[in-house]
């Protein structure tokens, strides 16, 4: 079956690393951390990588970050539109060909507004804390491009990927986030997400690519917007996905872990007072300060692991 | 983590100034001594291959495969290991303070691995003779398969321990969440409880034998459960009879055979119901495909000059694997012997197609068995498959190899392992592969510790470090998803892709994965090409070899034009040699079968002695004759494909290209891409 460009059916082979910081200590340099771990992961994909950060958690207003991949849209326009739509004031920040609009309208009408009236860019997140960056380009060149050393924050996600086509899109790479505040990274390969994808249409998600760990990031927001915990969507997920993964997944003031029952693709977590890391290798871990003091183990599988801690 | 006191008098090896390559290479030469190696910080392959009496201490973590395939050398770990730690190790030990990931010492042959800590999923995966002593739990799955030796655990272990075990004994003391199939608690006699004391004594732990139960196999796996209803029938159920060669000749003019229940399909629903087993076979696919023979070559014309031949030159060479390999693999022809194994295949026949192929300044490959010293003495080029069961793989048949060949599939049963009968399973098959002699072998379809292209490009990585970056390394998959896999396999490193199609064959498996899993041959060469296209390295960096259904040397010249670089074969070279030969009539018809049908290869009874390990069978295949008989087709398949380059205007077969060919059907213009002959259309989207 031929694949076109856009809608190939990547499978996820890739790296993935994850920080959670359970403490302020390390919250300044929350960014530059995140950027040493996906640097390590530099062998396990080359074509394209993606990161997201999550800070400045305030309830009163939300981001929502957009690519315009490979054009150049009226920025200002959009936003005008946006705020019309809303019924709510929303100011624009721009780094390269990503855009960042805040507002105190609703993210998740702000989302689907974008996705209507801005053909050919991709909403890559919304909520009160996450910001989502993804390009195609090897891990250290996106890190840099977008700022990510420079970040502060309490979590981060980040991935790379090995991609199968030359003319690499940004729209394969992950984290994929289709719900308020909660993305996904997912190394390994799903195989009845076709069907998935369907129903969670029909449960009101909107995907905007052919990927596989869209749908499981679908899947999540899905069960996150009818009520569960992000625990009890992924122990309920254990039975509708299927395939081969191991899953870093951020929400707004938490972070979590699983890997499939048969746990072939990797994982290695790491845990100290400070701060819990998680990594495709252990390499991605060794960048961090006190990782050869920290408790280091193997998520077990279908065993969902998850942190959280209280907004400040 | 505790630090290591430093060992005096140790070289000292420090990966934050030197490189993995020349820490591995100082370890490589050195014939003995004793060496510490600083800041690993999780590197891979460390210490991988080596062969010597050394003692190696490594501060810190390590990555995946930390001392792959060691022999002699004596490891100490202070850290934690990532997946594949030791794995096939030979002989020496390997010893790590903290915890090691999945498939610990998986498909080990021998010597000591002692894990203070926990060890993960798949311990042991696949063991073969190795003796593993873990201080903490195991994870689930492990001692999969595992066909021989000991694993001793002084904790728990997870759920599926031992599932599908051979011959292998495991101690545990602690609890065990679940047994996988055919792993049952077993007796533990006087010898049981002194092996435990010993090991456990070398391996510096202090517990007592009596507090550990024994598991191990029931051996209800061995054979596969044959029912025979038609033998309790009375009266007797006729046999099937064979037609006298043709099957329409007879039939009545008034009856008329389903066309969906013909009488196949009539036969094996009866065969099934009689046994209540699938039915397995040997060859490929049976039914119609579309092949080679819906394409034809457009030749010379007003505005295309062909070459004379003879004087004209056409040349055939192709070099494999330059890519990264300091020594590449040069064949004098662009047709391969595709691996079968020795065990699947008699000693004999192996040796004729080394012969065969060494004649015609061409490689063969090994198979699921391992590599014979007949093979290995007889082929000029011998490529050395790396396959998930791992059976008789060591470092030294590896190093002794020309290329290696990572096998993740095979077009007959892409998502299959490999599997020889009872009959076929005789003492050398048995010693070759770590099994008991006479049992049905059962192989896994994975690799035990890798999954996916990002972990293979780490495990080549690993096979590179041991053979010293000299031997191209192959790829192998069955055709399924070509371009994603091509591309895949280039991004995870190989040197050389082969493509298997449906029709490629096999030794044994089930008809049903045969006949239903993977996709022609000439639909897939085409998505394999626009994957090294794209990736721009079609030719001068990847290249590919196809395999599956090739018959002549218009086959291999065609494949050839749609951008393969060589071809594999397998069924073809075995006709060669003299399977299903018509003077064998008589002897094919006495096994229910006849001279042109006949792909019981399983069975082992083979009156050509090809697929066989029956002594006498295989003693009638004289392996200087057929070695000629296959040389003499190698170099017919040659002169064809030469004989179509020249009238092509080539000077050599691998300026063939797609714009050459013409398609005969509207499928075959779809599946490779060029025009319906006489038109310029191709159904379908095609991209370059």
């Amino acid at each position: 079956m031929s694949g076109t460009l856009e809608n190939l059916q990547v499978r996820k082979m890739c790296g993935i690393v994850g920080l959670f910081l359970k403490t302020a200590r390390h919250e300044h340099e929350l960014g530059l951390l995140a950027s040493r771990m996906l640097t390590q992961m530099r062998d396990r994909g080359l074509d394209s990588a993606g990161f997201a950060v999550y800070s400045g958690d305030d309830e009163d207003r939300v981001k929502i970050t957009v690519l315009a991949e490979g054009f150049e849209p009226d920025w200002d326009t959009t936003g005008q539109g946006l705020a019309t739509a809303l019924d709510a004031d929303v100011s624009l920040d721009r780094i390269h060909d990503h855009a960042t609009f805040t507002t105190r309208g609703d993210g998740r009408a702000a989302r689907q507004w974008l996705i209507e009236n801005l053909p050919g860019a991709t909403v890559l997140s919304y909520g009160h804390a996450i910001e989502l960056f993804k390009a195609v380009g090897d891990p250290s060149g996106v890190a840099e491009r977008y700022g990510l050393a420079g970040r502060s924050g309490t979590h981060a996600i980040a991935h790379t990927r090995m991609a199968t086509e030359s003319a690499v899109t940004t729209n394969g790479s992950h984290p994929f986030s289709t719900g308020a505040d909660t993305c996904l990274v997912h190394n390994g390969s799903l195989s009845n997400y076709n069907r998935l994808r369907e129903v969670l249409e029909n449960k009101g998600e909107t995907f905007q690519t052919e990927n596989d760990s869209e749908v499981a990031a679908g899947y999540l927001s899905w069960r996150l917007r009818e009520g569960d915990t992000i625990g009890e969507a992924l122990e309920r997920s254990l039975d509708d996905l299927d395939g081969f993964y191991t899953f870093a997944v951020g929400v707004r003031d938490g972070f979590a872990v699983l890997r499939d029952p048969i746990a072939c693709k990797p994982g290695v977590i790491a845990e100290t007072d400070d701060w819990v890391a998680m990594s495709s290798e252990y390499r991605g871990i060794a960048v961090l300060p006190g990782s050869a003091d920290a408790d280091i183990w193997e998520p077990a599988p279908a065993v969902v692991y998850t942190w959280s801690r209280e907004r400040s | 983590m505790t630090r290591a006191d430093p060992v005096a008098g140790a070289a000292v090896l420090d990966l934050a100034h030197a490189d993995l390559r020349s820490v591995n290479r100082t370890l490589h030469e050195a014939g003995g001594g004793d060496f510490t190696i600083r800041n690993p910080q999780g590197a891979h392959a460390l210490a991988a291959g080596l062969d010597a009496p050394l003692a190696v201490t490594v501060e810190g973590h390590v990555g995946y495969y930390c001392a792959g395939m060691n022999k002699q050398a004596h490891l100490t770990v202070h850290g934690n290991a990532g997946p594949g730690l030791a794995e096939n190790v030979m002989s020496g030990t390997v010893r790590i303070t903290g915890n090691a990931s999945q498939s610990a010492g998986a498909t080990g042959h021998g010597g000591l691995v002692v894990i203070e800590g926990n060890a993960s999923a798949r311990c042991g995966i696949s063991m073969k003779g190795v003796t593993i002593v873990v201080g903490g739990n195991v994870g689930h799955m492990s001692a999969f398969m595992a066909q021989a030796g000991d694993l001793i655990v002084l904790g728990d272990a997870g759920h599926d321990l031992g599932d599908s075990i051979y011959e292998a004994r495991l101690f545990v003391r602690g609890s065990v969440a679940s047994l996988g199939a055919d792993c049952v608690a077993k007796e533990m006699r006087p010898e049981h409880r002194d092996l435990l004391a010993r090991t456990l004594a070398t391996a510096g732990f202090n517990a007592d034998p009596a507090e550990f139960t024994r598991y191990g196999s029931a051996r209800r796996l061995y054979n596969f459960k044959v029912d025979d209803v038609d033998a309790l029938s009375s009266p007797p159920r006729a046999q099937n009879a064979t037609d006298s060669g043709g099957r329409d000749n007879h039939r009545p003019w008034d009856l008329r055979e389903s066309y969906t229940f013909d009488r196949n399909a009539i036969a094996e629903i009866q065969r099934a119901a009689n046994t209540g087993v699938y039915r397995i076979r040997g060859w490929g696919a049976k039914r119609a495909l579309p092949t080679f023979d819906d394409l034809v070559f457009l030749g010379a014309s007003m505005s295309r000059y062909p070459l004379e031949g003879y004087r004209e030159a056409c040349a055939t060479n192709v070099v494999l694997g330059a890519r990264f390999a300091a020594e590449p693999i040069e064949l004098a022809i662009p047709v391969t012997i595709a691996g079968m194994s020795f065990g699947s295949l008699s000693a004999n026949a192996k040796e004729a197609l080394g012969r065969g192929a060494s004649a015609a300044g061409t490689s063969t490959t090994s198979g699921d068995g391992g590599m014979t010293d007949e093979e290995r003495t007889h082929s000029k080029t011998l490529v050395y498959q790396y396959l998930p069961s791992r059976y008789g793989m060591n470092p030294d048949d590896l190093r002794r190899g020309d290329a290696i060949e990572v096998v993740v599939g095979q077009g007959a049963k892409p998502g299959g392992g490999g599997m020889l009968l009872g009959h076929k399973i005789s003492a050398r098959v048995a010693d070759m592969r770590t099994l008991p002699e006479g049992i049905d072998q059962r192989s896994a379809c994975r690799h035990p510790d890798w999954t996916g292209p990002d972990d293979l490009a780490i495990k080549i990585l690993e096979l590179r470090e041991i053979t010293g970056w000299r031997k191209p390394v192959y790829v192998k998959v069955g055709a399924a998803r070509p371009y994603y896999d091509t591309a895949l396999a280039i991004k995870a490193g190989a040197d050389v892709v082969v493509l298997d199609g449906m029709q490629g064959g096999t030794a044994a498996t089930q008809d049903v994965f045969i006949e239903h899993v993977g996709i022609p041959t000439l639909a897939a060469i085409p998505e394999a090409v626009r994957a090294l296209k794209e990736m721009q390295v079609h030719r001068t960096g990847v290249q590919l070899i196809a395999a599956g259904g090739i018959r002549s040397g218009a086959d291999v010249a065609k494949a050839i034009a749609l951008g393969a670089d060589a071809v594999s074969i397998g069924t073809a070279a075995l006709i060669a040699i003299g399977d299903n030969d018509p003077s064998l009539d008589a002897e094919y018809r006495s096994r229910g079968s006849a001279a042109g049908f006949w792909d019981d290869f399983h069975t082992g009874t083979d009156p050509a002695g090809i697929t066989t390990q029956d002594p006498e069978l295989a003693a009638r295949l004289d392996p200087v004759l057929a070695g000629r008989r296959l040389a003499n087709y190698l170099q017919v398949l040659t002169l064809e494909a030469q004989t179509l380059a020249r009238a092509c205007g080539k000077s050599h077969v691998l300026n063939l290209e797609p714009e050459d060919l013409a398609a005969l059907t509207v499928e075959a213009a779809a599946m490779a891409g060029v025009p319906v002959a006489g038109t310029n259309w191709i159904p379908g989207h095609r991209r370059d």
